[in-house]
């Protein structure tokens, strides 16, 4: 029945799913680390960034790259204009988190119905600029945009663990999530790096929609289901550590293509989630266990 | 006097009061009021706006040429949403605005829900949903332009068997009201044509990685796939096919699979040689459904789907009816309980549970565009 090489394939196609996961985790974990915030919009922002990348490549017919980064810069743009509307204010004015929480509710409701305003309800997708021919080794297939994919999220990871702890900008910024008011009296101007954090958290989700929306086709509420299972990885994984936020998806993307083919592909999302209240029953620092109180 | 002037002006009230009424009971209305229910929000969106379009070009074509008979129709789109707890909340407000009829819902699950509301209003409803229970909870006033999956799908299996000579189908379904009623139509179906599905696969809506149900269809030797759901999964299907290296897998569906959305999704190369049967074939070479294709085409900036264009046709069949009985709701029940009705894309014919069957049409995708293979008309059980 199941042969070696179809549970091979399971495993790496599982892989190349749980990299997709971990994309948007990275901004999560960014988030975290940087403001102690749960931004819930992180997946809209990420069908967001998908969508101006359709009307710059597919639509305006720009070149792939400038496309690319026209894109980021604009998301991140957003991310910065967020943080001085919205988070800023928010904690300066000491509002309680779970409030600011819900407030991203309802932007991630806003998005999805500007989305559905603007482009329209149809699924849409643009050609993959990675190719959309499989590649055949041995009894396995691959398709080339999970070696990039794969690639694109190891050097976000090491520039991302570099930058938060070998810069003395990212200290400040992790400063600044610990305690606002030790930061503030050690000269670090707040409002700066939670501007910052937004930035480089819209970003990623930027980067996370344009790699993801040649795979998985555009839809105004797409986001919603990366985002749960990027916050599943990201609480598995470990809050806060970006190796968990990759390891974690990974480990979300295997476990539920293999338990959908071994058990039953209908409980795949239930079976995730289970597995999620143990970790955060019996593990709740998750794989890679954060330092909740580390000296920065 | 003052007396006098005082009588006189109750008896000129009364006199114009009654006047009045006259007028107004001789009078037609001002307008014949059709409300729509269209998942116009949420997952299901996508579909919600292509139904409605349809119809709004019947309604501005009928409102163009005078109207019902000198009365224009005064069409109301209502957001069914996406989900069936919102749906039934969707219904009341259709039912509340106080139609001659009503189009919709097109969700199997809200139809199901809310079918004993409009029995309640006594108001008649051309509903859509594709799951066959719908028409059989003895609702008088629950009509569906669909086909039962219980007519539609041995033509698929027909078609598979002898024109392309089957003989290990896999079935994959969604688990959603409507994919599970074409999966319950398919085992009898493959039956009666001496088949017998090899594997049977089922995924969540909203999933968007199906490896692991393609390659168990790729373990069990299946030569070809019975494949139902809605477009965003059944384009990532189609295409995830190829990447697992299973193009040689023929794959047959009904409705959603001729969708332009299927086609942009899966990509182009990867749907060659999908057969699909639907209410409208885009290669259909008959002069009026290209005019209407075309016309749609011109219209809309969404791209015409085969399946949701046949509300086109509600809206003519129930400005032919109340043509002739007038806006009365009952009346209107009646005479679409007994339709036969010559439409620009079908052939529409009330059978005993309410269904206004008409024409399939089986196509298949080859060099890139859509061929009619089949045509078929059922015979109706009245």
């Amino acid at each position: 029945m199941l042969t070696s090489a179809i549970l091979l394939q399971l495993v790496l196609n599982g892989l190349a799913m749980g990299i997709i996961y971990s994309l948007p985790a990275l901004g999560i974990s960014l988030i975290w680390n940087a403001s102690g915030l749960f931004n819930f919009a992180q997946g809209d922002l990420l069908t967001l960034g998908g969508y101006v990348m359709l009307s710059l490549f597919s639509k305006l017919d720009l070149p792939y790259i400038p496309a690319f980064a026209m894109t980021v810069v604009a998301m991140g743009l957003l991310g910065y204009a967020l943080s001085q509307i919205y988070f800023y204010p928010m904690l300066e004015s000491r509002v309680n988190p779970q409030i600011i929480l819900i407030g991203t509710v309802a932007f991630s409701i806003f998005i999805r119905n500007l989305i559905l305003v603007i482009w329209g309800t149809t699924p849409q997708t643009y050609a993959n600029p990675f190719g959309s021919q499989v590649m055949q080794i041995g009894e396995l297939y691959l398709m080339p945009h999970v070696i990039w994919i794969v690639s694109i999220v190891a050097v976000l990871l090491v520039a991302l663990q570099y930058f938060l702890r070998g810069t003395m900008v990212g200290i400040a910024m992790r400063a600044v999530a610990q305690r606002q008011t030790a930061a503030w009296l050690m000269g670090i101007r707040n409002d700066r790096m939670i501007a910052l954090t937004f930035l480089l958290s819209t970003g990623i989700a930027a980067v996370s929609g344009v790699l993801i929306s040649p795979i998985i086709p555009l839809t105004p509420s797409m986001g919603g289901m990366i985002a749960v299972k990027a916050m599943a990885a990201v609480l598995i994984g470990g809050l806060g550590s970006f190796g968990g936020a990759l390891v974690g998806g990974v480990a979300v993307g295997i476990a539920e293509t293999i338990f959908a083919a071994l058990v039953n592909p209908a409980y795949r999302d239930i079976f995730i989630f289970a597995v999620l209240v143990l970790f955060l029953l019996f593990r709740p620092g998750g794989i890679f266990r954060a330092q909740v109180s580390e000296k920065v | 006097m003052s007396r006098v002037i005082v009588r006189r002006g109750l008896l000129m009230a009364i006199v114009l009061i009654l006047v009045g009424s006259i007028l107004c009971a001789g009078a037609a209305p001002k307008a014949y009021r059709i409300a729509h229910l269209a998942p116009l929000t949420g997952d299901a969106s996508f579909q919600g706006q292509i139904l409605v379009n349809a119809a709004k070009m019947a309604v501005d074509e009928i409102n163009a040429k005078g109207g019902i008979n000198g009365v224009p129709i005064e069409y109301i789109p209502v957001d069914e949403t996406s989900s069936t707890a919102t749906g039934i909340e969707a219904v009341r407000k259709a039912i509340a605005l106080n139609p001659v009829a009503v189009i919709g819902p097109n969700r199997s699950g809200t139809i199901l829900a809310a079918e004993n509301l409009w029995k309640q209003a006594k108001l008649p409803f051309i509903t859509d949903g594709t799951n066959a229970e719908t028409t059989r909870k003895g609702n008088p006033y629950t009509f569906r332009i669909q086909i039962p999956s219980t007519y539609w799908i041995p033509i698929l299996a027909h078609t598979a068997k002898e024109y392309y000579g089957v003989k290990k189908p896999a079935v994959m379904y969604g688990t959603n009201e409507y994919s599970k009623g074409l999966w319950d139509a398919t085992a009898p179906a493959l039956k009666q044509y001496g088949l017998q599905a090899v594997t049977v696969q089922t995924y969540n809506d909203g999933d968007r990685d199906f490896t692991a149900q393609l390659l168990k269809i790729k373990a069990s030797g299946a030569d070809a796939l019975f494949l139902y759901g809605y477009e965003a999964e059944m384009g990532i299907i189609l295409r995830q096919r190829v990447e697992l290296g299973m193009k040689d897998l023929l794959v047959f569906g009904e409705r959603g699979c001729a969708s332009p959305a299927i086609e942009q999704i899966a990509g182009r190369a990867n749907i060659e040689g999908l057969v699909c049967s639907t209410t409208l074939s885009q290669g259909d070479p008959d002069p009026a459904r290209q005019a209407f294709i075309k016309k749609y085409s011109e219209s809309f900036k969404e791209a015409l789907s085969p399946t949701h264009v046949n509300h086109y046709d509600s809206i003519y069949i129930l400005a032919d009816i109340i043509k002739r009985v007038g806006g009365d709701s009952e009346k209107i029940r009646a005479e679409l309980a007994k339709l036969d009705y010559v439409g620009a894309l079908g052939h529409y014919q009330a059978d005993k549970e309410g269904n206004l069957v008409h024409t399939i049409y089986t196509q298949v995708f080859k060099n890139g565009k859509w061929t009619l293979l089949l045509q078929e008309d059922h015979p109706v059980n009245r």
